[in-house]
């Protein structure tokens, strides 16, 4: 290859550098303009703080299976409140529980973990709340290998519409809804 | 949030990605363009097809590997998330979501009142005005100029009218249409150049990539970075067909002269009214005008360079596209 190509070709590699760094630039201007957009925070305790959030409903019961405290916190303020937050299995990293919290029932993550083939439904008891309950197998990641036992239940409380997604029985799953409220 | 929510979908997602993905595609193969300086207009053509083709089948292709590529998660560790930015709010009010939604809006209108509609009615139209008055006329300027061209030439088509007008029909019977005010313009060099030129296009009408690149550009209708590169991929057949022409009759200067005389300054429709259609019809007749000198410009100082050995820079530009492409969602 002579001289000419290889800075012919270099200097399309240089380019393609340059449009990745201009995007990393685009895709980090709107965090600065807006601090309600929907990021990553490092702990509950952040959201809570840097969005006037109110309380975020975290969990009591835990089971021994999954990793304390969650491995990411994604939280949003606009175009309305809602947080997302995950745990991993202690034992094989995969996502085992994902807990959101959000102003409209509609929010879907789209997260690792979503219930692929629902078995069971029905309408069980949080409290005093009204719950909507699914049992049946999960995947995660979405692409990857189905998991048996998964479940997901939702309500509304306060203001605000709770969903768990979790890698486990109904049992636990109502357990650990059951913690999150007053 | 009825945005939010469209923007999230299934389909919405589709749309955004695909805008995102064809703008992908056009800054790398520019990028690639100039950086190999890629002056043949059939290689540069090739480059641009990806702009057209790449957001068609991205969006379903990565979702397809990986379902949960419109997570949070994956959003937030992509290179670029578009949501931040549809979610934005100008001033407070109004966000960019709603801004690309008219965007999206205002390209379709373009589409179907510019492209799809006058397509539909020049097909199911059975007369076509131009065409109506024109007859195969034994012109002796013309046999002249046609028997200097090699191969088989299509029937040529004098339109009785002071206007200068010149296209091709293709299909089954193709035929080239010239105007008698052209005609008068055209030196037999400039008619010779002229006429090869429309060969060329009648020739080229054959290749079902054209085709199929105009299917693929009415699919994503919405997407105004594919209307502007179809735009762009239909000036770089003019350039192409200029070459053919010029490779057949080995006269640069005839052709740069009958390019000359389709000014708009030289032409009787260069009249523009006042107000809002005097602003468009001046808008017209200036992109016209550059287009047209671009191509003058060319043909005094191109030689273009050869279509081979370019393979390997069309498949890495096309990897890079994809790489980029799946990581801005």
């Amino acid at each position: 290859m002579t001289e000419r190509k290889i800075y012919k070709y270099a200097s399309f590699f240089i380019m393609i550098g340059l449009v990745i760094a201009g995007l990393r630039v685009l895709n980090w201007v709107p965090l600065v303009a807006d601090k309600g957009l929907m990021r990553e925070y490092g702990d509950i305790g952040e959201v809570e703080k840097k969005l006037s959030f109110g309380r975020i409903y975290a969990p009591h019961y835990f089971p021994q299976t999954f990793k304390w405290p969650p491995s990411r916190v994604f939280a949003q303020a606009k175009p309305f409140k809602a947080v997302m937050l995950e745990f991993r299995d202690v034992e094989n990293g995969r996502t085992a529980l994902l807990i959101t919290q959000a102003v409209s029932p509609d929010f879907d993550p789209r997260g690792e973990l979503t219930v692929a083939e629902i078995k069971e439904k029905a309408l069980c008891n949080i409290k005093g709340m009204e719950a909507f309950l699914e049992a049946g197998s999960c995947q995660s990641p979405p692409s990857g290998p189905y998991d048996i036992e998964c479940g997901r239940i939702s309500w509304q409380y306060r203001d605000y519409h709770l969903r768990v997604i979790a890698r486990t029985t109904p049992l636990e799953l109502i357990k650990i809804a059951e913690s999150m409220v007053d | 949030m009825g945005l939010y929510f469209f923007f999230n979908s299934y389909a919405g997602m589709l749309v955004v990605q695909s805008v995102l993905h064809s703008l992908i595609a056009m800054v790398i193969s520019n990028l690639a363009v100039s950086a190999w300086h890629i002056k043949n207009p059939v290689v540069k053509q090739r480059f641009y097809f990806f702009v057209i083709l790449a957001p068609v089948f991205s969006f379903q292709l990565f979702h397809a590997l990986r379902p949960e590529r419109g997570s949070i998660a994956f959003r937030s560790g992509a290179l670029f998330d578009s949501m931040r930015w549809l979610n934005l709010e100008i001033m407070g009010t109004v966000p960019f979501g709603l801004l690309l939604l008219l965007l999206l809006i205002l390209t379709s209108l373009i589409f179907l009142f510019q492209e799809f509609l006058p397509v539909l009615k020049q097909t199911f139209s059975r007369r076509i005005p131009d065409m109506e008055n024109a007859s195969p006329v034994p012109d002796f300027r013309i046999n002249e100029a046609l028997k200097s061209l090699p191969g088989k030439n299509p029937e040529v088509h004098v339109i009785m009218e002071d206007d200068l007008l010149l296209f091709s029909r293709v299909g089954k019977s193709p035929a080239i249409f010239i105007s008698t005010g052209l005609l008068k313009g055209l030196g037999n060099e400039g008619l010779r150049a002229a006429l090869a030129h429309e060969i060329a296009h009648i020739r080229r009408s054959r290749r079902p990539i054209l085709v199929i690149v105009f299917i693929l550009r009415m699919v994503m209708f919405y997407n105004p970075v594919v209307l502007l590169e179809f735009r762009r991929i239909v000036q770089e057949e003019e350039k192409i067909c200029d070459d053919t022409s010029v490779l057949i009759t080995g006269d640069r200067p005839a052709l740069a002269e009958a390019l000359a005389g389709f000014h708009y300054e030289a032409s009787p429709r260069s009249g523009a009214g006042p107000g809002m259609s005097g602003i468009w019809a001046a808008i017209e007749k200036y992109s016209h005008n550059f287009l047209l000198d671009s191509r003058i410009r060319r043909l005094a100082e191109e030689c273009p360079d050869g279509e081979e050995a370019h393979f390997f820079k069309l498949l890495l530009t096309f990897l890079a596209i994809l790489s980029l492409s799946y990581l801005v969602v």
